[in-house]
Order: C-alpha cells, then sequence, then structure tokens
C-alpha cells in the first residue's frame, strides 16, 4: 500500500480525534493512535499537519476548514477506525471491495477461515463476535458457534498433549480443566436477543460446520445449553462441574463428588462422542480399552 | 459503524505477564532473551472487549487477582496492553493509590499545582479550581505544610480532592470511597453522584455491591482476567455474591439508585 494512503489514513484519525476530543497539548494526543498506523513517535506527523493547514491551535487544537473537508470526504478511514479490530490492516480494508460492512463480513470471515486451519480457537471465537455484530441475518449462527468453542475444552486441548507427554502433572491438567468455561457475555446476550430464530437442526448445522477436533460437549447437551440460555437460566459455575466431570471421566480420573453432578450420566450417544479425534499432528485413537467398553456397551443393547 | 459516544473501548485484550522464578533470570532473559531462561506466564486479562458509552455509570466487579487493577491500568495508561487495543475519548481521572505522587518536602497547596501539571492541567486552570479543592480536602492550615508531615489519611484526602475537582469527562474509581471519616465520605459520595448526573462517564471498581449499586447502573464482573458478566448493576452484584460465596444474593431493601 502506498506511503500516501497510508498518511492519508493517519492523518483522518488524528483530525477525527482532534473533532471528538480537548487537545490542549500535543502530548495530548494519545498513543493508541501512533500504534494503530505504526507511527512511532507522533509529533513531528502533527506538526506536519499543523503546517499543512489540517490543523491550527486557539487554546486547544482544532480542526481547520481543510481538515473539516478531508474528513467529510473520508468515511472510509474514519469507519475504519471506529470498527477497531486488531485483526485487520487498513491495507487489507482499503483494498477489499464493497459497502463498508461488506468488506468488513469479507475480512473477518477469512480470518476466520485462517484461524480454524490454525487452529487458533480464542480467535475463532472473537471472529464469530464480530460476524455476529456485522451480518444480522446469521448472528444467531455465530453466537452458537462462538458457544460451541467456549463450552468445547479445544483450547486446554494442548494441555492434554503436554500431559501425555509429561510434561505437567495430572493435578496441573485438571486445575485447566476446571476452569476452562468461559462463555462471553455478549454470546448469552446475543443468544437471548436472536432465540426467536432458533431451530434444533442449528446445533447439527454448528457441529457440522466447525468440526471441531475435541469437544467435551455432545450435540445433546449443547442443545441442552442453548434451551438454558434461551430461558435466561444459564449458570455458568454449574456448566463448569458438568464440564470438568466429562473432562475426568474421558481422562478416567477420579471424578470428585458423585453429588456434584447435576445433569444425567453419559449416555450411550455421548460415549460414542466422546472419542477423541484429535489434532492433526497427534491423531488420537480410540483407546483399547475404550473400544472394549463400547463393544460391551453394544452387545449388551443388542440383547 | 461509527459510533462517537464511546468514553472507552477495550477490544479484544490480553495482557500476559512472564513470571521468573528470580530477578536474576528476569534480567537475562530482557537483555538477551535467552531461550535458557525459564517463565510460566500469567494471563491477567484474556481476551476482553467492551464499550462503555459518554455518561455511563458502570461498577467492575470481580476477586482479588480478576484483572480489575490490570485493567484500570491500561484505562488510565500505565500499563499496555500484551494484544487489543484500549481507547479513551476524554480526558481521565483516577482514584487510585491516592497517597502517592505527591512531594513531601513541598506544602499540601503546591502539590496540588504538581499534580494536576501531573494530569495535564495548566497552572492557569489549577488556580481558578485551587478553592474548590482545598475546601473539599478539609485540611485546615495544614494545606500550607509540607506533606511529610501528613498522615496517610490526609494524603488519600488531599488526592481525592485533586483528582475529583479537575472536571474530568471519565472518573476513574478505584476502592477509594473509604478515605477519611464518615463525613469526609459522605460528602465524596455526593460529589460522585453530582458528577455522575452531569453526565461523568464513571468506572468504579469495588468490592462493596451496595456501593455499586448506589452509583452505578451497570456491572461488569471478571474472573481470573475473564468477563464473566456484563449487564444491570443489580443482576451483576447478585452474580458476583453468588460467584464468591456460592449463596443466592441479598441486596439490602434500603440499597436503591442514588437517583
Amino acid at each position: 500500500m502506498s506511503k500516501q494512503v497510508v498518511e492519508n489514513y493517519a492523518r483522518v484519525i488524528y483530525l477525527y480525534y482532534t473533532m471528538n476530543n480537548k487537545v490542549v497539548d500535543i502530548t495530548d494526543y494519545p498513543d493508541y493512535i501512533a500504534e494503530e498506523i505504526d507511527l512511532g513517535f507522533s509529533v513531528p506527523f502533527i506538526k506536519k499537519m499543523k503546517r499543512d493547514g489540517y490543523l491550527a491551535y486557539d487554546e486547544a487544537f482544532v480542526v481547520t476548514e481543510k481538515g473539516k473537508k478531508l474528513l467529510e470526504e473520508s468515511d472510509e478511514a474514519i469507519y475504519f477506525f471506529t470498527l477497531n479490530s486488531p485483526y485487520i490492516k487498513v491495507e487489507e480494508f482499503y483494498e477489499t471491495e464493497g459497502t463498508f460492512d461488506e468488506r468488513a463480513i469479507k475480512l473477518f470471515t477469512k480470518k476466520l477461515e485462517e484461524f480454524r486451519t490454525k487452529k487458533k480457537y480464542v480467535e475463532v471465537e472473537s471472529m464469530h463476535i464480530e460476524l455476529a455484530k456485522l451480518d444480522k441475518e446469521n448472528a444467531l449462527y455465530h453466537y452458537l458457534a462462538n458457544l460451541c468453542y467456549a463450552i468445547s475444552g479445544i483450547k486446554e486441548y494442548s494441555f492434554i498433549r503436554k500431559f501425555r507427554n509429561k510434561k505437567i502433572t495430572r493435578k496441573e491438567l485438571v486445575e485447566k480443566y476446571k476452569d476452562c468455561v468461559y462463555v462471553n457475555p455478549q454470546v448469552i446476550l446475543g443468544i437471548e436477543e436472536h432465540k426467536d430464530e432458533f431451530t434444533d437442526d442449528m446445533v447439527d448445522l454448528v457441529y457440522d460446520t466447525e468440526k471441531l477436533g475435541y469437544t467435551l460437549c455432545s450435540r445433546e447437551r449443547f442443545l441442552e445449553l442453548v434451551r438454558e440460555i434461551m430461558a435466561g437460566e444459564y449458570n455458568n459455575a454449574s456448566w463448569q462441574e458438568v464440564i470438568t466431570d466429562i473432562f475426568m471421566k474421558r481422562m478416567k480420573f477420579k471424578v470428585p463428588s458423585e453429588k456434584k453432578i447435576e445433569k444425567e450420566d453419559l449416555g450411550e450417544k455421548e460415549k460414542e462422542e466422546s472419542q477423541i479425534i484429535g489434532e492433526d499432528e497427534t491423531q488420537d485413537t480410540v483407546s483399547d480399552a475404550k473400544q472394549e467398553e463400547i463393544a460391551e456397551n453394544e452387545s449388551k443393547k443388542q440383547a | 459503524m461509527i459510533n462517537d459516544n464511546i468514553a472507552i473501548q477495550v477490544k479484544n485484550v490480553t495482557k500476559v505477564y512472564k513470571l521468573f522464578k528470580k530477578d536474576s533470570e528476569r534480567l537475562k532473559y530482557k537483555m538477551f532473551h535467552s531461550k535458557k531462561v525459564k517463565f510460566t506466564e500469567k494471563r491477567a486479562l484474556d481476551n476482553v472487549s467492551f464499550d462503555i458509552h459518554k455518561g455511563e455509570a458502570v461498577a467492575l466487579l470481580g476477586k482479588n487477582g480478576a484483572g480489575k487493577s490490570t485493567l484500570l491500568k491500561m484505562i488510565t495508561g500505565v500499563a499496555y496492553p500484551t494484544f487489543g487495543t484500549v481507547r479513551v475519548n476524554g480526558n481521565v481521572s483516577a482514584l487510585l493509590e491516592l497517597t502517592t505522587g505527591f512531594d513531601p518536602e513541598i506544602t499540601g497547596r503546591e502539590n496540588i499545582y504538581l499534580k494536576g501539571g501531573i494530569l495535564g492541567i495548566d497552572d492557569a486552570k489549577i488556580k481558578e479550581l485551587e478553592p474548590e479543592i482545598v475546601e473539599f480536602a478539609e485540611l485546615g492550615d495544614y494545606i500550607d505544610q509540607p506533606v511529610k508531615k501528613y498522615s496517610s489519611g490526609m494524603k488519600a484526602r488531599l488526592g481525592f480532592a485533586v483528582n475529583i475537582n479537575l472536571k474530568p469527562d471519565v472518573l476513574i474509581v478505584d476502592e477509594a470511597l473509604s478515605v477519611g471519616d464518615k463525613v469526609f465520605r459522605m460528602k465524596c459520595k455526593d460529589k460522585i453522584a453530582s458528577m455522575i448526573e452531569k453526565g461523568v462517564t464513571f468506572l468504579f471498581v469495588t468490592h462493596s455491591q451496595s456501593e455499586a449499586i448506589l452509583f452505578c447502573k451497570r456491572g461488569i464482573v471478571m474472573r481470573n482476567g475473564h468477563m464473566v458478566f456484563d449487564g444491570p448493576i443489580k443482576e451483576a452484584a447478585k452474580y458476583y455474591q453468588n460467584m464468591t460465596t456460592g449463596k443466592p444474593a441479598i441486596i439490602s431493601k434500603e440499597v436503591t439508585s442514588y437517583e
């Protein structure tokens, strides 16, 4: 991207800030603006803007008529600045076509794919929230997708590998999973707001699209979770206990206390779904013991 | 999607601290980025995002270590995120660590100018505000004595008086309402309430649910660096209560909005 375009963007956001804040001293301009544009030390740039006639000083910095005209012609830059996503560069935004919202949606969707491929699940969750705000038609899908990652325990999966490689103790691993369920309040609110759009088959849509390599939450349980959220009854502590217990059972660790299990025990369907699919580089297969257990259950069912 | 009405915007903020076993290892790492130096990472904040609009009064609740103070440091510019951005529109006055930032050798009155200068207020403006600040601090003749003669309570009162009377756009209070005697505390609360009424954006970190409900309409609850609740203040207080005690919250009938 040309230096001139970047400088123009920088000029616009300094003017935008000046229009909306009282700037008495040149050092009153916040650092985040300079960081936004990799400007480094911003004072020379602001002084140049004054020399070029975009800013004037009268007890405080003011935007001149020339500066106001530039702002009027720079909706694109202002939109991008107020979008304020650390995941998208201004160059990418300028080079994408469509309305401003369409461009943002395209870029966040592209980033979502990248993060999914790279297994960066915190970022995947963030992209779903960004898309939920912009893509009203598919907002509920994105909130549900965020939720399925949040409840899955997939972000902590790397600790399971560390445990298997004897780099952390069992206690350290269990501590991670005792505190792995954090559902963004925006997601709770979003699901409640869009509950009239929900149908049960959206669960399959989310699971089939997101294709999590590891999850502690079966589709049935996820449906139960979504219904609780829509009823305004979501309880994070309660779901943390459920997920911890499922994790402990899957790892064949001793469950702390039977009385804490308020939800029903793992059903047959969940036992099948709880097979660890794993990540590409460490393809976990179902253990021999687990296979025997499943085979035994199958034969009991048939009997 | 242009919103000029946002006073504080926290977007995808993560703060990671590296914890070393010894200072010498920290130094080695900082100077040489040695891969042999072992450290653990502590996520003080983990992908936190929220907006506070101009004129909103928001309480930030959470146990010690939840990330509240780290978040405040980002908002006041004392620290920077490892990832993400924090944007603040307007001048900020923060009531935190009230007893620090004074020059002990100069008088309380002179320290008003020193603190005001640090906060970016010019001397002429401070001169206008000085009578109000001096009266508010209730230090009597001590205002013209060196600060080294002050008790910690007196320093806190002076610090409070300076910060609260600087006519900020954003007022941040971090557990600072227990300063002084009961009458002074009431005066501080009245002052804060009147500032909120005049449209100052207010961010209040507190363990006191009743004070949170008194001043704020919205509550954000933090736990282990994550934001776990964001909504009406009474619901936030109940959520926090459940989180800390496991028991349902009992909100006193006497506690209502300050309005």
